[in-house]
């Protein structure tokens, strides 16, 4: 396959780079199509784990661009009927979070930001809507409460969780740092008065 | 084929964590409900723990974040857990792949264990040594079926199934998965001597079309391999989807509502999560029209 790929891209040499956190695993693919048989991804769109293998190797920035490795279902079908057990389910998640980290389709995932954000917060992915929470009450549910116990519990260890790979909202931080600071002025005040 | 292994190592009755799930805590409240007195009727003491978080595969799955969030947040769970118990039990395959990529991580990065396990002493929280082991409901469910009354309420004749097990529940972990992982067929059997009638359709084995993140990130595709999963189950005389995962529930559902506005579908199937058929199973009715 990769002689394929190189005579196509016009390269001297069959000696191919993969970037660096792309396991080399993936130049054993040889393009037997079995991932592509049951993919869901493939009936409905022109999703090709076998082009994308291809494209990895000859063109890497334009794939993360694509709009391709959003179509993918992680349903691990592909990984299950591999011969050469690759696993391309996380392949595509290696790509996706490669894209973000450059900037591309950043709109794809605004949602889960939103999740990420408020995880950190409660805990919580999403906040429980009025109707949910008559519904908990209704049922004898109790609200769930992570950071109920924030001495014991570790809530700085989850406070401390790293931001998005690519997010530069750091008011968790700085929250934390004007806290701190605050205090600091207050003990100075204490001490000057 | 069942894996007797894993079979062999599901326990029966007692003490058990009910994991809760993202989707369960904020939308449909009622599986969780459900779920916790169906495993009570059946005779393991269940502990729901407050303080939990959610399981946070969706930053990993979704590209935002490595396996570190993930890991850090369900050590905290599982330190939290094993006061309770040494089994876990959670009624999502998200949580449930979640859960065991945690172990899986633990066990092949040590580097990250030790940062893990020195977070939590800075904490007063501690890790047991032998890690809490981790269950699906459906598991669970298929190992004590026994105890679901033989012959079973007529009224559960009634109902045709049209059974979706999921993609994330075994394929993840085809080394412990219960069934075959790609086309599992245990839930249909245990759904059958349950009581209700099961209807094989051609897409069985389809993903419902949510994906881990697709239904956000691609809401087209994602559509369409509903469509393709639900005009299968319409052309059946099922009379119910049943599912394991309320994500699964959460997207046949709502692909359901969106599907017959357009046209390209006649009609919608009630969409249920295997508890409230348990349950009926056992003469309860289930907590979930709780509307206001």
């Amino acid at each position: 396959m990769i002689e394929n790929i190189a005579r196509r891209t016009k390269q001297s040499s069959p000696v191919v780079q993969l970037p660096s956190e792309l396991p080399g695993d993936y130049l054993k693919c040889f393009s037997c199509g079995r991932c592509v048989g049951d993919c869901p991804a493939a009936k409905h769109s022109s999703f090709n784990i076998r082009l994308i293998i291809h494209k990895m190797i000859s063109d890497y920035e334009e794939l993360l661009k694509d709009d391709i490795i959003w179509k993918c279902f992680q349903c691990d079908l592909c990984s299950l009927v591999c011969p050469v057990k690759l696993n391309p389910s996380s392949l595509i998640r290696k790509l996706r979070r490669d894209a973000l980290i450059r900037g591309y389709k950043r709109e794809r995932v605004e949602t889960f930001v939103g999740f990420y954000k408020n995880f950190r917060l409660n805990g919580l992915i999403m906040p429980l809507s009025e109707d949910v929470k008559y519904a908990r009450k209704k049922t004898g549910l109790k609200t769930p409460q992570p950071f109920i116990n924030t001495e014991l519990n570790g809530f700085h260890l989850i406070m401390k969780l790293p931001p998005p790979f690519y997010d530069s909202d750091t008011s968790f931080s700085s929250g934390l740092n004007i806290t701190k600071q605050k205090k600091r002025q207050r003990s100075k005040r204490g001490k000057t008065s | 084929m069942i894996n007797s292994l894993r079979l062999n190592q599901i326990p029966l009755e007692g003490p058990i964590v009910f994991f809760r799930s993202c989707m369960t805590t904020t939308q449909y409240p009622h599986v969780h409900v459900d779920s916790v007195r169906l495993l009570e009727r059946l005779g393991y003491t269940v502990h729901v723990v407050r303080e939990q978080t959610c399981c946070a595969g969706f930053s990993f799955f979704g590209g935002l974040t490595d396996e570190k969030p993930l890991v850090l947040s369900n050590a905290r769970n599982m330190a939290l857990f094993a006061s309770y118990a040494n089994d876990v039990v959670t009624v999502c395959n998200a949580c449930f792949a979640t859960l065991n990529l945690y172990q899986r991580v633990m066990e092949k990065q040590p580097e990250l264990a030790v940062e893990v396990h020195k977070k939590l002493r800075k904490y007063r929280m501690s890790l047991p040594e032998k890690p809490l082991k981790v269950w699906h409901l459906l598991e669970l469910l298929y190992a004590v079926k026994a105890k679901f009354p033989n012959p079973s309420p007529k009224k559960l004749g009634r109902i045709k199934a049209a059974v979706h097990t999921g993609c994330h529940f075994l394929r993840p972990n085809p080394a412990i998965a219960l069934d075959s992982a790609i086309s599992p067929r245990f839930f249909e059997s245990l759904v059958a001597r349950i009581g209700a009638k099961v209807v094989t359709y051609k897409e069985a084995d389809l993903c419902c079309g949510g994906g881990w993140t697709t239904r956000h990130t691609d809401r087209e595709i994602s559509l369409a391999v509903s469509l393709q999963k639900l005009k299968s189950i319409h052309r059946t005389k099922a009379t119910h989807i049943l599912v394991s995962c309320p994500f699964c529930l959460n997207v046949l559902e709502n692909a359901q509502v969106e599907l017959e506005a357009t046209g390209e579908l006649e009609k919608i199937l009630p969409v249920w999560h295997v508890s409230q058929l348990g349950l009926l199973a056992l003469g309860v009715s289930s907590s979930a029209p709780v509307v206001r």
